[in-house]
C-alpha cells in the first residue's frame, strides 16, 4: 500500500491521535494528492484533527480552484467542518480574495454572512466596496455583519454608507453601525448622534460612539447620562464624557465639564459612581477616578484608598484627594493609625506628595515604624513635603538596616539641604569620616547638595573608587570652575570608572582650562574613557579633536565610538565633516545610521532627497521611522507622495500607523 | 516590595519596541504590545540605578555598555520574576493529588516501575516544587519509590532563593497551617522548608532553549509550566510546547497556568476534563505501551 494509502486508512481509525498523526504525515504532499483526505480530515470529531488539517493544507501551494472548495465546505451541516474553512480562508487571506468577492453574493444567506465575516478578519480595504454593498442584503444577519466587518477594517471611506445605513429602521443594524462608527473613530455630525441617545436600546453604543467621535457638543449629555439608572449605560457615558474631555482645550473643559461635575459634589450620583469602582474594565476604572476627582466628594476617599495599590491608578487618586482637600487630609490622617502597612505607606506617599497640614506627625511615625517599606515611604515623604523639622529624625535612617530606607533618607536630607543648611552639613561630615564607603558616597551626595566643592575636594582622594567616582560625579553637578584642578587629576586615576567620570565632569564644566587634559584623555588606554573625552570635547565644540576622530571614524569602530565621534563631529562642525556624516547613512549598525539622521536634520534638508529612497527603504523599522519623522518636519505636504509610495510595502505596525497619521495631517 | 513609590519614565512605543526585541534576540523572551506597562514599571528601576534619564539611554546602555552582559542577565531576573507562592492553583493541585497521582502510580505499579519524575520548568524561587514535594510527602503514596521533582529557571537570582528555601509571610497566602506546621521550621520571622521536603526536589538553572541542558532532565511523567509560556511569542512557545512533548512520557501530564492554553499552539497533546481541572495530556499512541 502506498504511503498517502496507509495513511489514509489511519484516518478512518477510532483513536483520535492515530488520526491526528496521519493529518501530519499527510503535510507536505503535494495538495492535489491530498485534498480529498485532508477535506475530509477538516470534518473530524475531533479539533485536534482538524487543526492539525488546517496547517497541513496550509503549508501546501493550494491552487485556486481548491480555494473556491473551501467555499463550497461554508455550506455543511458539520460545524467543525465549516470552522475548519472559515479558518483556512482567514489565513489564506489576501490570496483567497478573488473567491471570497465571487460568493460575497452567495445565493446562501448564511454563506455570505460567513465570507463577509472572513472578509472582516483578512482586513483588507479592499473588501470595503463589497461590505457596502451587503449592507443592503435582503437578510438582517448578513447586513448586521457588514456593519460589523466595515468597523473590523477601519477603513474611513465606510463612513458615509453607514450613515445612511442608520436610517434603516432595525434596530440591531443601528446598533452594530455604532458600534462600527465608534472603531473607524472618524468624526461624523453630532445631530446624527445625538437623537439615538433618546432610544433606550441604543443609549449606550450611542455614549461609546460619542466618546470615540463626539466633541464639545456632546458634553451636556454625557453629564446627563451621568445620572441613568441603568448601571452600563451610566458606565458608558462616564467613559464617552472622560474621553470627550481629553479632545477639549483646557479652558473648555473646565467651563463645559468640571464646573458642571462639580455641581454633583454631595449629590446621590456620587453613590452610583462608587459603585461602579468594583469593574475589572480598567479604562472604565479610570474614567471614574478622574470624574471623581473632579467632582471632589469626600465619600470616595476610602475607595480612591484602596484604588491607589493598583500603580497605574494611583496618577489619577493624587488629583482627587488634592481637589478635597482638608476633607481628604483629615480622613487620611485618622485612618493611618487603623489601617494595614500597605495603606499606612500609601498615606505616608499622599502627605508627601500633597504636603497636608498635620503630615509632620504622620511622617515621624512612619520612620519609626517596624515596616521597611513605611519607613522608606516616610522618610522620601518627608524630604519632599520639604518638612525641616524632621531632620533630626532623618538622620538615624542613614544607619536602617535596610538599603533602601538608607537610600530614602539620603534622598530626602539632599532635599532638605536648602531648607536647614547647618544640620545637614553636620550630618555629612559625620559621613565623611565614617568607616563605611557607602556613608561616605552618601556625604558626597549631601555635600553636592549643599554645594560644598571643599569637601567634595577631599572625597575625591578618598581610597575608595566609587566614593572617588561619587564625589566626581557630585562636582561635575555643580560645575564649578574651581574643581576642575581637582578634576583633571581625577584623569589620572587608576580606576577607569574615575576617569570616566572625570572627563564627562570636566565637559559638564567647560571653559579653556578643561581642553588640553581632555586631549590628553582622548589617549587614554580605556576605550571608554576615551569615549567621554571625545563627547566632552564634541559638547565644547574644540577643533583640536576633529583630526584624531575623522582617522577613527575611517579605522571602523564600533556603534557607541562612532555615535559619540558622529556627534563630536557635528559639535565641532567644519569643512568635509557632513560627508562624513552622511557616510554613516550607510553604517551596519541601526543606531549610528539613526544618529546621522538626528545630526544631519538640524542642517537643513538638502540631503534628503539623495538618501530618501534608501532610508525609506531601509532594514530597521526605527531608522525608516526616524527618517519619515525628518521629512515630514521638512517636506510637509510634499512628503506625503513619498510616503504612500512605501505604504503598502510597509508592513511593520508602527511605521505604517506614523504614515497614515502623516498622510490624515495633510489629507 | 510592592509599593514603590519612585517617579515614573515613561517608556514611549519606539524605546519599548527596540528594548523588547532586543531582550528577544538575547533570549527568546517575548513581551507583546500589552507588556510595554510591565517593562515599563520593572525596567525603570534599573534607570534610576544607572542614573539615566531615558529610556533610549537605557537601550544605548544594553546596547553598547561594557557592563552589558551583566546588565541583561540582571534583567532576565527581573523581567521573568512573577510572584508566586506555596498551593497556587489549589483546584490543579487538588487534580494532581486526587486523580493524576493515583492514575500514574496505579499505571506504573501494574509494569513494575516505581520511579516518579516530575518538572517544575520556571519554578521561580521554588514554591511550585517544593508545594509539590509537600503533596507528595502529605500523601505518603511514594513510600519506597524514586520520585525526583526537578525545579529549573533562567533566572539566577530566584534559584539562589529557592535553594535557601526560606521564604517571608507572603509566600504562605495559600497554605493551610497544617502544611506550615509539619513542613516549615521558623527563623528569625521567616519560615525554612524541612529538610525532608528539600530531599526530594532538585533545583537548577535552565534556559528552556539550551537543548543540550535539556537533554541531560531525561524523560518526565508530568511537568509543571505554569505562567512561564506567557512570555513567549507564538514561534517560541510552540518550540517550548514541542519540547515539552519530547520530554513527557506517553500518557504523561502537562499542567500549564489556569490562564493559558494550547490553542493555535500545538495539537499535540489531548484536553483531559478532570473532575478538579482540565489538564493537558500526551497521548498514548494505540497498540504501544507507555
Amino acid at each position: 500500500m502506498e504511503k498517502i494509502e496507509l495513511l489514509a486508512e489511519q484516518l478512518r481509525s477510532a483513536d483520535e491521535e492515530t488520526r491526528r498523526l496521519a493529518v501530519v504525515g499527510l503535510s507536505g504532499h503535494p495538495a492535489g494528492k491530498t485534498k480529498d483526505i485532508l477535506f475530509t480530515a477538516l470534518g473530524d470529531v475531533s479539533w485536534r484533527v482538524r487543526k492539525e488539517a488546517v496547517d497541513a493544507l496550509l503549508a501546501a501551494e493550494i491552487p485556486a480552484e481548491i480555494i473556491e472548495e473551501f467555499v463550497l465546505l461554508l455550506e455543511s451541516d458539520n460545524a467543525g467542518l465549516r470552522n475548519s474553512a472559515v479558518e483556512t480562508l482567514e489565513r489564506l487571506g489576501v490570496r483567497a480574495m478573488p473567491v471570497l468577492r465571487r460568493h460575497v453574493t452567495d445565493d446562501d444567506h448564511d454563506v455570505r454572512k460567513f465570507v463577509i465575516d472572513i472578509l472582516g478578519s483578512i482586513g483588507d480595504a479592499e473588501a470595503v466596496p463589497l461590505l457596502v454593498n451587503a449592507l443592503d442584503d435582503p437578510d438582517p444577519n448578513v447586513c448586521a455583519a457588514a456593519a460589523e466587518n466595515l468597523g473590523r477594517i477601519g477603513d474611513v471611506q465606510a463612513v458615509p454608507h453607514l450613515l445612511q445605513a442608520l436610517r434603516k429602521n432595525d434596530i440591531w443594524l443601528r446598533y452594530t453601525i455604532l458600534e462600527s462608527l465608534s472603531k473607524i473613530g472618524k468624526p461624523v455630525p453630532m445631530a446624527i448622534i445625538t437623537p439615538l441617545v433618546g432610544e433606550n436600546l441604543l443609549k449606550k453604543a450611542a455614549f461609546d460612539c460619542l466618546g470615540a467621535i463626539g466633541d464639545a457638543e456632546a458634553a451636556p449629555l454625557l453629564i446627563e447620562g451621568i445620572r441613568e439608572r441603568v448601571k452600563n449605560i451610566r458606565e458608558a457615558a462616564v467613559a464617552a464624557l472622560m474621553k470627550v474631555r481629553e479632545r477639549l482645550p483646557e479652558a473648555v473643559a473646565k467651563q463645559l465639564v468640571d464646573e458642571k461635575l462639580m455641581a454633583l459634589n454631595g449629590s446621590p450620583s456620587v453613590e452610583g459612581l462608587l459603585s461602579s469602582l468594583d469593574t475589572a474594565d480598567r479604562g472604565l476604572k479610570e474614567a471614574l477616578l478622574k470624574l471623581l476627582g473632579i467632582i471632589g466628594d469626600e465619600r470616595a476617599i476610602g475607595r480612591l484608598l484602596q484604588c491607589f495599590s493598583d500603580d497605574r491608578l494611583r496618577k489619577y487618586c493624587l488629583p482627587a484627594f488634592k481637589a478635597m482637600g482638608e476633607k481628604a487630609a483629615t480622613s487620611l490622617i485618622r485612618l493611618f493609625a487603623e489601617t494595614d502597612e500597605e495603606e499606612r505607606s500609601f498615606i505616608a506617599y499622599i502627605c508627601g506628595e500633597l504636603s497636608f497640614p498635620g503630615s509632620e506627625q504622620v511622617l515621624r511615625d512612619g520612620m519609626r515604624d517596624a515596616s521597611p517599606l513605611l519607613r522608606k515611604v516616610s522618610v522620601k515623604a518627608a524630604g519632599r513635603a520639604g518638612l525641616s523639622g524632621l531632620v533630626q529624625e532623618i538622620a538615624p535612617l542613614l544607619d536602617d538596616a535596610a538599603p533602601e530606607v538608607r537610600k530614602g533618607a539620603v534622598e530626602a536630607l539632599s532635599r532638605l539641604a536648602a531648607e536647614d543648611g547647618d544640620a545637614v552639613l553636620k550630618i555629612a561630615g559625620r559621613l565623611a569620616s565614617a568607616e563605611l564607603p557607602e556613608k561616605r558616597c552618601n556625604s558626597a551626595i549631601l555635600f553636592a547638595s549643599l554645594g560644598d566643592t571643599d569637601k567634595l575636594s577631599l572625597l575625591i582622594k578618598d581610597d575608595d573608587a566609587v566614593v572617588r567616582k561619587t564625589a566626581v560625579n557630585s562636582l561635575a553637578a555643580l560645575k564649578k570652575e574651581s574643581s576642575v584642578g581637582q578634576l583633571v587629576m581625577a584623569l589620572a586615576d587608576e580606576e577607569a570608572d574615575v576617569r570616566i567620570a572625570a572627563a564627562g565632569a570636566l565637559g559638564e564644566i567647560g571653559g579653556a582650562a578643561v581642553l588640553e587634559p581632555l586631549l590628553l584623555a582622548m589617549k587614554d588606554e580605556d576605550p571608554w574613557v576615551k569615549c567621554a573625552a571625545r563627547k566632552s570635547l564634541g559638547k565644547l565644540g574644540h577643533e583640536g579633536a576633529r583630526q584624531e576622530i575623522v582617522e577613527l571614524l575611517a579605522t571602523g569602530v564600533d556603534g557607541l565610538v562612532t555615535i559619540s565621534a558622529l556627534q563630536t563631529l557635528s559639535g565641532i562642525g567644519g569643512e568635509g565633516i557632513p560627508e562624513l556624516v552622511k557616510k554613516a547613512l550607510a553604517h551596519p549598525d541601526e543606531e549610528v545610521v539613526k544618529a546621522a539622521i538626528d545630526i544631519l536634520s538640524r542642517q537643513g534638508d538638502g540631503w534628503l532627497d539623495e538618501f530618501r529612497e534608501d532610508l525609506l527603504a531601509h532594514p530597521h523599522w526605527d531608522v525608516r521611522r526616524s527618517f519619515i519623522k525628518v521629512l515630514a518636519a521638512e517636506r510637509g505636504a510634499d512628503a506625503v507622495p513619498y510616503l504612500r509610495s512605501v505604504l503598502d510595502s510597509e508592513k511593520d505596525d508602527l511605521v505604517r500607523e506614523q504614515i497614515l497619521d502623516i498622510m490624515d495631517r495633510y489629507r | 516590595m510592592m509599593f514603590n513609590a519612585e517617579p515614573e519614565i515613561p517608556m514611549s512605543e519606539e524605546e519599548f519596541r527596540l528594548i523588547r526585541d532586543l531582550v528577544y534576540s538575547h533570549s527568546g523572551l517575548f513581551f507583546d504590545n500589552d507588556s510595554k506597562y510591565l517593562l515599563e514599571k520593572r525596567l525603570g528601576r534599573r534607570l534610576s540605578l544607572h542614573r539615566l534619564s531615558a529610556f533610549r539611554d537605557y537601550y544605548h546602555f544594553l546596547r553598547y555598555n561594557r557592563e552589558k552582559e551583566q546588565e541583561l542577565s540582571d534583567i532576565m531576573d527581573i523581567l521573568t520574576t512573577n510572584e508566586t507562592y506555596f498551593f497556587r492553583e489549589a483546584f490543579q493541585l487538588k487534580a494532581f493529588t486526587d486523580e493524576i497521582i493515583p492514575e500514574l502510580i496505579a499505571e506504573k505499579e501494574k509494569k513494575g516501575d516505581r520511579s516518579l519524575r516530575i518538572w517544575s520548568a520556571g519554578c521561580s524561587s521554588g514554591e511550585e516544587p517544593y508545594t509539590i514535594a509537600m503533596l507528595l510527602l502529605e500523601m505518603g503514596c511514594c513510600k519506597g519509590w524514586r520520585v525526583e521533582i526537578i525545579g529549573t529557571d533562567i533566572s539566577h537570582r530566584v534559584l539562589q532563593q529557592a535553594r535557601k528555601a526560606l521564604y517571608g509571610k507572603s509566600a504562605f497566602r495559600a497554605t493551610e497551617e497544617t502544611y506550615v506546621k509539619r513542613f516549615f521550621q521558623e527563623q528569625d520571622g521567616s519560615f525554612r522548608i524541612a529538610d525532608a521536603v528539600k530531599e526530594l526536589v532538585t533545583i537548577s538553572h535552565l534556559n528552556l532553549f539550551d537543548q543540550n541542558r535539556l537533554a541531560l532532565l531525561g524523560r518526565m511523567d508530568i511537568i509543571f509550566c505554569r505562567n512561564v509560556i506567557i512570555y513567549f511569542d507564538q514561534a517560541a512557545k510552540k518550540r517550548v510546547v514541542e519540547i515539552f512533548n519530547r520530554m513527557l512520557r506517553q500518557g504523561g501530564y502537562l499542567l500549564l497556568g489556569h490562564s493559558e492554553s494550547l490553542m493555535n499552539i500545538s495539537t499535540a497533546f489531548t484536553l483531559k476534563h478532570l473532575k478538579n481541572d482540565m489538564v493537558y495530556q500526551k497521548p498514548r499512541i494505540s497498540g504501544d505501551t507507555p
